[in-house]
């Protein structure tokens, strides 16, 4: 159900002068030539203003916003950079965005007991940069971390790169402070041994702002590896770059991490500021480091370029340096930027599946990609069975989007079907909830909902996401966003940062 | 009282399922899903208390049942279901026990990285629930991190299902969280996927004796600030080293303050590792050992896992699972010492060092002890660990003590949502009732 919008003046006049007795005048937004910036996140196939845009400083400020929020029953979502790609950070249904960059501090690097705890809108480089001084780093490493925080990194349960040995996001999170949409503040979890009772971080990591907001978090710190060796293997076949994957991991190595990239996405990186070198007409690449003590990194690699060398790969290259290596991944982080260069628009898909499925599940989404006659991209944390199809389309074209909806929700629910799951790191938010009924039942929805209203009875925080919309469950959604309740907008970029 | 649901059975004695002296009504132990689905809509209907039955290895953690009706024993649910050892993920029932999954899945190189205690009899069912851990903690973390998947039937019967066999998933809330840790009160979990990892190739263990309890702190604080990675760090006062050292003879002399270090990697690391760790602790160490005999290691670590061997001793022996800050351990060591003194019982403290977890161990003589101001001492501790959110669980008590104690001392604002979520999922209290969040 949408509010009306924009929403009646007086209303606005009562809302927009009670934030500003909060954070000032000057931190609280309602024009829209200023809102039009927080009309989308990542995904920006779904955009919605939001009425105001408001910048808190303390958890005091936030417990203030909610009592405006509870006064006028307007819904409200915290904000960290707008990174998400599934419409998580979008207003859906208008009111209040938090937006957490006036809360960035990073108030304690805990050595000793190797913790760190930050401000919501700490970005998540910031805070491996100041580990760094004792030699210690923050593991989550979202593509999206020279930008995205880490209240949206807990909101969405990020994972990254190198989460495939050190894990995402729930991981490294011991304790929150939180504040509930009814303007009490809780702490939950500790850095102190086990929790006891519930385990409500482990609940709240994840929530995707639907439970509340979160201004503070304990998070862990670990001792940087030592060596690092990191090396790209060149193929002339898909299938043997997924079957250098699946051996690898069947043979019980566990890469820091393991990244596929594929043909399409080569020819973007090569076109692109990032260019490295890679063969432009390799049609996948693998990029592949180890870590750990100097002592462990030889016969890691070597067992690893048996596996490469068995599958066919056509060259290996080895960073020589730390620049080099530092290149490659630029190469690979900023992957999603490069394909403005190859295509008008593009649209970045999620989706997980059983890493031994990996062959046959890229094989199908080639062949779904010809069948709509899309062209597709795919660079993907392959080692975790993490994938990222991206569609390239050109949005001008007549029933170019329609088609890219329609290939997104084929993938999906073959993903589906191996035994994946519909999102393996960038939420359901707006994007999929109308495909949580392929993978959830009526009562396990509503088992998830009870959750929710445990932490935000009210529906206030982040209203219309990760649930589907539509009554009648059990019938197949059609396509993403299938059942939202606006009209598509077109827009040139996808990730704006 | 309940008559015949699912398949249920009355023939056996019921003794095995007494807890804290209390028997159970009548034992269920349903074969099919179908099944215990029937029974907990049944309990749920007529209001019957059921408490999810796996060996019972800590069926005496936790404040005292309210009532006792049905002990769902799920050890027919046994099986591993699906083992796909190429993708590094096995699908497993609740009542399989923690040693037959550990070695099936050894057949293949691979192993769930958690050593709780208990390992011979603890079901896969009884270690998520009680989030039961062990020394590998320090590096691998708790069985919370490997769970990727569940299925439970909820307290009305409905048979659900949260995450999959996928290693990195964000569809829907985290619901494997929710259930880790839960003692049995929010469903009576049925199947786990667990992700799993290669075991180390090669293992070495540090046993050193420090030359006094400030040198062990430092040892402790120096090694959590190193470029090493041990797989587990122990830390053990004179009285548990004195324990250790009885059965093990690990090093001569006096007892004193030990710590011992397990390192597992490829062999050339390994080596190396300790070799440093030498250097590291220079000037600290009174006595060390090596051992890299295989047989002696799984030794070591099995004295240092279990837990029912060191709750022996005394006419009347309890168990304190106390959480602080890795930085606070020493002294908060320092204030169980002072406790057994008041206490007037032998004190044995083991700690998982990295992660500030302390199992303090009281063995109660009865003509000399003061056993009565346990409860005292106990709030007391408790007062001192609440500024750093830190905890002390009665996990082992003599039955008739629960009278006089709150078992999990949990009295912190976030108890309430809690409540409020025990409330949504079980709001008749079947399940445990009384012996956790009620
Ligand atoms: C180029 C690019 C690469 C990416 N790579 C990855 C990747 O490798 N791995 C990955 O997992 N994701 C990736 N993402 C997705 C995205 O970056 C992550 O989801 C990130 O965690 C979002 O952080 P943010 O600060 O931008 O949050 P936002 O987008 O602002 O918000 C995301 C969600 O978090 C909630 N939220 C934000 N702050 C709080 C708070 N303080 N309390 C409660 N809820 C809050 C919001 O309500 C929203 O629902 C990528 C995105 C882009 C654009």
């Amino acid at each position: 159900m949408s509010r009306p919008s924009p929403i009646a003046a007086s209303l606005r006049d009562s809302v927009h002068r009670e934030l500003a007795s909060i954070v000032g005048h000057e931190w609280v937004l309602d024009a829209p030539d200023e809102l039009i910036v927080y009309e989308c996140d990542g995904l920006t196939l779904h955009p919605r203003m939001p009425d105001f845009v408001v910048f808190p400083t303390s958890k005091e400020d936030v417990v203030k916003i909610m009592g405006v929020s509870q006064r006028h029953n307007m819904p409200f979502l915290p904000r960290g950079a707008g990174t998400c790609l599934s419409g998580g950070a979008i207003a859906a249904d208008g009111g209040i965005i938090l937006e957490f960059s006036r809360m960035k501090r990073i108030l304690d690097l805990d050595f000793d007991n190797r913790v760190a705890t930050v401000e919501a809108g700490v970005v998540n480089l910031h805070l491996t940069q100041a580990a760094k001084k004792k030699n210690f780093y923050y593991a989550p490493d979202p593509s999206s971390q020279m930008v995205s925080t880490i209240g949206g990194n807990v909101a969405e349960n990020s994972g990254g790169p190198h989460t495939l040995k050190y894990g995402v996001t729930t991981n490294h999170v011991v304790a929150l402070e939180i504040v509930l949409p009814d303007s009490e503040v809780y702490d939950i979890g500790t850095a102190a041994g086990d929790f006891v009772g519930y385990d409500l971080v482990g609940v709240f990591v994840g929530s995707e702002g639907t439970f509340g907001t979160m201004t503070k978090a304990t998070v862990r710190l670990l001792y940087s590896p030592p060596a690092v060796k990191t090396l790209l293997a060149v193929y002339d076949s898909v299938a043997d770059a997924t079957r250098t994957v699946s051996g690898i991991i069947a043979r019980g190595i566990v890469p820091a991490a393991l990244e596929m990239i594929d043909r399409n996405t080569i020819q973007a990186i090569e076109a692109s500021v990032y260019a490295t070198g890679i063969p432009k007409d390799a049609v996948a690449v693998l990029l592949i480091e180890v870590d750990g003590l100097e002592a462990s990194i030889e016969p890691q690699m070597e067992r690893v370029i048996e596996v490469i060398q068995a599958n066919h790969a056509r060259e290996i290259r080895i960073a020589k340096d730390d620049a080099e290596r530092k290149k490659l991944w630029a190469a690979r982080k900023n992957a999603f930027g490069a394909y403005g260069r190859i295509s008008a628009n593009y649209y970045t898909m999620d989706g997980v599946i059983p890493r031994s499925k990996l062959p046959e599940v890229l094989a199908d989404i080639d062949a779904l990609g010809q069948q709509y006659g899309l062209r597709m991209a795919n660079v993907f944390h392959a080692g975790d069975g993490n994938l990222h199809p991206i569609i390239l389309y050109d949005a001008s074209q007549p029933g170019a989007r329609d088609k890219v909806v329609a290939l997104a929700g084929e993938i999906l629910r073959r993903c589906v079907e191996v035994g994946g799951a519909l999102s393996g790191e960038h939420g359901i938010g707006l994007e999929k909830r109308e495909f949580m009924t392929l993978f959830f039942s009526p009562r396990e929805l509503e088992t998830m909902q009870q959750l929710k209203s445990v932490f935000n009875p009210q529906n206030l925080a982040n209203p219309n996401k990760v649930f589907p919309m539509r009554r009648g469950c059990g019938e197949m959604p059609k396509g993403l966003l299938d059942g939202a309740d606006q009209k598509y907008k077109e827009v040139d970029e996808l990730v704006r940062f | 009282m309940p008559n015949s649901t699912g398949s249920t059975s009355q023939s056996g004695t019921t003794s095995r399922f007494a807890i804290d002296g209390l028997h159970p009504g009548q034992v269920a132990a349903p074969e099919t899903v179908e099944e215990a689905t029937a029974l907990l809509k049944e309990a749920n209907a007529q209001n019957w208390s059921v408490v999810p039955f796996g060996s019972g290895s800590k069926q005496q953690v936790g404040n005292a049942l309210k009532r006792y009706d049905i002990a769902l024993s799920l050890e027919r649910f046994d099986r591993i279901l699906e083992f796909e050892p190429q993708d590094l993920v096995v699908k497993v029932q609740s009542g399989c026990r923690l040693a037959a999954l550990q070695d099936c899945l050894a057949q293949h190189g691979l192993y769930l990285p958690i050593d709780p205690p208990w390992r011979d009899t603890a079901t896969m069912g009884g270690i998520v629930s009680a989030h039961d851990s062990g020394p590998l903690r320090f590096a691998h973390g708790t069985v919370r991190d490997y769970l990727i998947g569940i299925s439970l039937i909820q307290p009305d019967g409905a048979w659900t299902k949260f995450g999959s066999r996928v290693v990195k998933n964000v569809t829907g809330y985290d619901m494997c969280k929710l259930y880790t840790g839960a003692f049995g009160t929010l469903g009576v979990l049925l199947d786990f996927y667990f992700k799993l990892k290669p075991l180390p190739p090669f293992e070495r263990t540090v046993v050193v004796k420090m030359k006094g309890f400030a040198e062990a702190a430092q040892a402790i604080a120096k090694l959590s600030i190193s470029s090493l990675f041990p797989s587990a760090v122990e830390w053990l006062n004179p009285a548990a080293f004195e324990f250790v050292n009885r059965s093990l003879e690990l090093t001569r002399g006096e007892p004193g303050y030990a710590v011992v270090v397990r390192f597992g990697d490829v062999e050339n690391s390994v080596q190396w590792q300790v070799e440093q760790l030498e250097k590291l602790w220079n000037g600290l160490t009174a006595q060390g050992v090596i051992i890299s005999d295989g047989r002696e290691q799984s030794l070591v670590w099995q004295v240092l896992r279990e837990d029912s061997p060191w709750l022996e001793g005394g006419s009347s022996n309890a168990k304190l699972k106390v959480n602080c800050l890795p930085s606070h351990l020493a002294a908060t060591a320092q204030r169980l010492e002072a406790v057994g003194k008041v206490l007037n019982a032998q004190t044995r403290l083991k700690a998982h060092a990295g992660s500030g977890i302390i199992r303090a161990y009281f063995s109660f003589d009865a003509s000399t002890s003061t056993a009565e101001r346990f409860p005292q001492e106990l709030a007391n501790l408790r007062a001192a660990l609440r500024a750093a959110r830190g905890t002390a669980i009665a996990e082992s008590v003599p039955a008739s003590w629960k009278d006089g104690i709150d078992v999990w001392g949990y009295d912190f604002k976030d108890k309430a949502l809690m409540q409020q979520i025990r409330q949504q999922y079980d709001p008749c209290r079947i399940l445990n009732p009384g012996r956790f969040v009620v």
